[in-house]
């Protein structure tokens, strides 16, 4: 009969005493860790996703939602931007900006956003292809892991997108061709897992096909050669597949993929670019403020933004961080008070310990265990809180976002919780453990 | 065997109070009859070693106790003294066997589930080994202290106020069974009490006075 195990004997004595501390103690450790867990994947995903972008330029509207959409593929766009206004930005050249891609959005297939880009994109998130390839030619996709997980979706398989960002279908491209599965990504963690990535040009003849509004592009004669179709039967603008028809040779389409041939149709609209400056100075750092007030378009920083938006949830995790501490120091004043009170009640007991050849020392550190044990024990159930909440989390952030989040990860902050666990027993369990060590066998035992 | 030599003990108010030197040799018995009041229980926690005196010496087995250090008089006192209360006390959350095996562990000794049968069958308590002692009568309660204060084979025996609580049978049999361990360990069996019944049994006494 170690002390070991006398103490838990002790602490299983009273169970209902037992119960209501560890109830405490799992609550406030619990809570603490589900905020610490969350924000933690919240920061991990956000950062993972920041892919070296440092500036948004999108329609006007709210940056937070430009950032959000673009970036996280979470909002609506906040409009189009046409080819003409983005050229300066997009074009190869400019001193102040390293890489510019072209995004253009509309089209979901079974709530996956279908996204029409240069290859540069799949660069950005350092993804490359598991099986096949990258997409090159018009109606070409290559799938993020996720989304061919999800929609098992393998190589050579064809779909239509639909109208929308939702999944709800109500508008299915239909009189455009299918796109075909030409590559599935390797799973890199980050948002590129939920896309569906084909190129600019595709995404504009579903549009266009669809709307017969495109802009007739006369900017340009067909000197360059993007692999147009001439045939058809009147003169529409690169990348209106209007009449595009499939069967291309490879020669045709060749460059479609590229942003010279997203900067031959000015009239054309993307969503949005995700740009990268070259280094950072004053001309960088001014350059989102000449974009907002000098065209038609916002520049967002998603640095900025995000912060914002962290400072926004920021007061809510915390405010709920600290009630978890208050929760955490209750239990152990609760700890202190089962202790202190048991002391009274057993202190003929202590006595006995010793009178049988326990020394003031092994007093002090039978009580102190019993605070100790009710702390490793409020842990371990705090933890199976807190793990459980954020699988309860992560499965709405699932189903919901298309974020996968690591639910049953312990981070840093679990281990630093559970010296604050151990902390707080300690501390409860100090004052009534000097006092049990005081016992004075004599004058207790003499009482009658 | 245990020894007392000059022992006096002075109280917070001032009184100082001397003892008669005791002597009781291994297998013998000494009943110490008094009052309350008189002192007899301080003399008995002077002999456990749970209290230090002003003066005079406390021999057990050749060893002074009131010389050793804290810890030591603890861990002494554990393996070499069987203490008995008027009240059986006893660590509530553990059974009868377990409570005697955690005392078999505090004194250093190996824990003997064995042993422990043995000694319950012998005071006849075994059927209750694993009852919570809470649930056992005071005859019963008695027994397992007795046991428990046993159970080591300890030099000395001590018992403070032993048969107090308890009627004529139970204390009858109390005294027979605390002297049937002291034999049979070779302890040294020394027994405080006010209780006249307890006179005829022991042949050696000593009578405090009230002072």
């Amino acid at each position: 009969m170690s002390f070991f195990k006398l103490s838990l004997k002790n602490l299983f004595h009273r169970p209902l005493s037992l119960i209501l501390s560890l109830l405490l103690f799992a609550l406030g450790i619990g809570l603490i860790s589900l905020m610490l867990n969350l924000n933690k994947q919240l920061e991990d995903t956000i950062d993972r996703n920041l892919a070296g972008i440092d500036l948004v330029i999108g329609a006007k509207g709210s940056p937070l939602q430009l950032v959000l959409c673009n970036m996280y593929h979470l909002d609506n766009p906040t409009g189009n931007i046409s080819v003409e206004e983005a050229t300066p930005f997009l074009r190869p050249g400019n001193p102040m900006i390293e890489w510019a891609v072209p995004l253009s959005l509309g089209d979901n297939y079974r709530g996956y956003r279908i996204v029409g880009t240069t290859a540069e994109f799949v660069g950005l998130y350092d993804a490359t292809p598991a099986v096949g390839k990258i997409w090159e030619y018009d109606f070409e996709v290559t799938l993020g892991a996720r989304v061919a997980a999800d929609l098992d979706l393998e190589l050579g398989e064809e779909f239509h997108g639909a109208h929308g960002l939702a999944g709800d279908d109500v508008h299915v491209h239909d009189y455009v061709p299918p796109y075909v599965v030409v590559g599935i990504l390797d799973r890199t963690g980050t948002v590129i897992d939920k896309l569906i990535l084909t190129n600019t040009a595709s995404v504009w003849m579903v549009h266009h096909d669809h709307d017969h509004d495109h802009g007739h592009d006369h900017d340009h004669d067909h000197d360059h050669d993007h692999g147009h179709d001439h045939d058809h039967d009147h003169d529409h603008g690169p990348g209106c597949g209007h009449h595009h028809e499939f069967g291309h040779t490879a020669a045709d389409q060749e460059g479609s993929n590229s942003v010279d041939f997203i900067l031959d149709h000015r009239k054309e609209n993307i969503t949005s670019l995700l740009v990268k400056f070259r280094g950072r100075n004053i001309q960088t750092l001014n350059m989102g403020r000449q974009i907002n007030e000098n065209t038609d378009m916002m520049a967002a920083s998603p640095a900025y933004e995000i912060n914002r938006l962290f400072d926004m949830m920021g007061t809510g995790m915390e405010t709920l961080q600290l009630l978890g501490w208050v929760i955490a120091i209750v239990s152990g004043f609760s700890i202190f008070i089962a202790l202190f009170q048991s002391l009274k009640r057993r202190r003929y007991e202590l006595a006995l310990i010793r009178v049988m050849g326990s020394s003031r020392v092994g007093l002090f550190s039978l009580i102190l265990l019993e605070g100790l044990w009710i702390a490793v024990g409020g842990y371990i159930a705090g933890m199976v809180l807190s793990k459980a909440g954020m699988v309860a989390v992560s499965s709405r952030v699932e189903s919901g976002y298309k974020f996968s989040i690591e639910s049953l990860s312990f981070i840093e902050a679990d281990l630093w919780l559970l010296f604050a666990a151990l902390a707080i027993g300690i501390m409860a369990a100090l004052i009534p453990a000097l006092m049990a060590s005081r016992t004075d066998i004599a004058k207790t035992l003499s009482k009658k | 065997m245990i020894q007392t030599e000059g022992l006096t003990f002075s109280y917070k108010n001032g009184d100082i109070m001397e003892f008669p030197d005791i002597d009781c040799k291994a297998g013998e018995t000494h009943l110490i009859l008094g009052p309350s009041g008189c002192g007899k229980t301080t003399l008995l926690h002077l002999m456990g070693g749970m209290m230090k005196p002003n003066k005079g010496k406390v021999n057990i087995n050749n060893i002074d106790i009131v010389t050793l250090s804290g810890a030591r008089r603890d861990k002494f006192r554990g393996q070499h003294i069987g203490l008995v209360f008027q009240q059986p006390h006893f660590v509530e959350s553990l059974s009868v066997s377990e409570n005697l095996k955690l005392a078999q562990r505090l004194a250093g000794q190996p824990v003997s589930e064995s042993k422990v049968d043995e000694i319950l069958e012998q005071l006849g308590v075994k059927n209750k080994k694993n009852k919570k002692p809470t649930e056992l009568s005071a005859g019963e309660q008695q027994r397992v202290t007795i046991a428990r204060a046993a159970i080591n084979r300890p030099a000395v025996l001590l018992a403070d106020e032993p048969t107090s609580a308890l009627d004529d049978q139970n204390c009858r049999s109390v005294v027979e069974l605390l002297e049937k361990m002291a034999k049979q360990n070779g302890s040294a069996l020394v027994v405080v009490t006010h209780d006249h019944r307890l006179t005829d049994f022991f042949p050696n006494k000593t009578i405090l006075h009230q002072i």
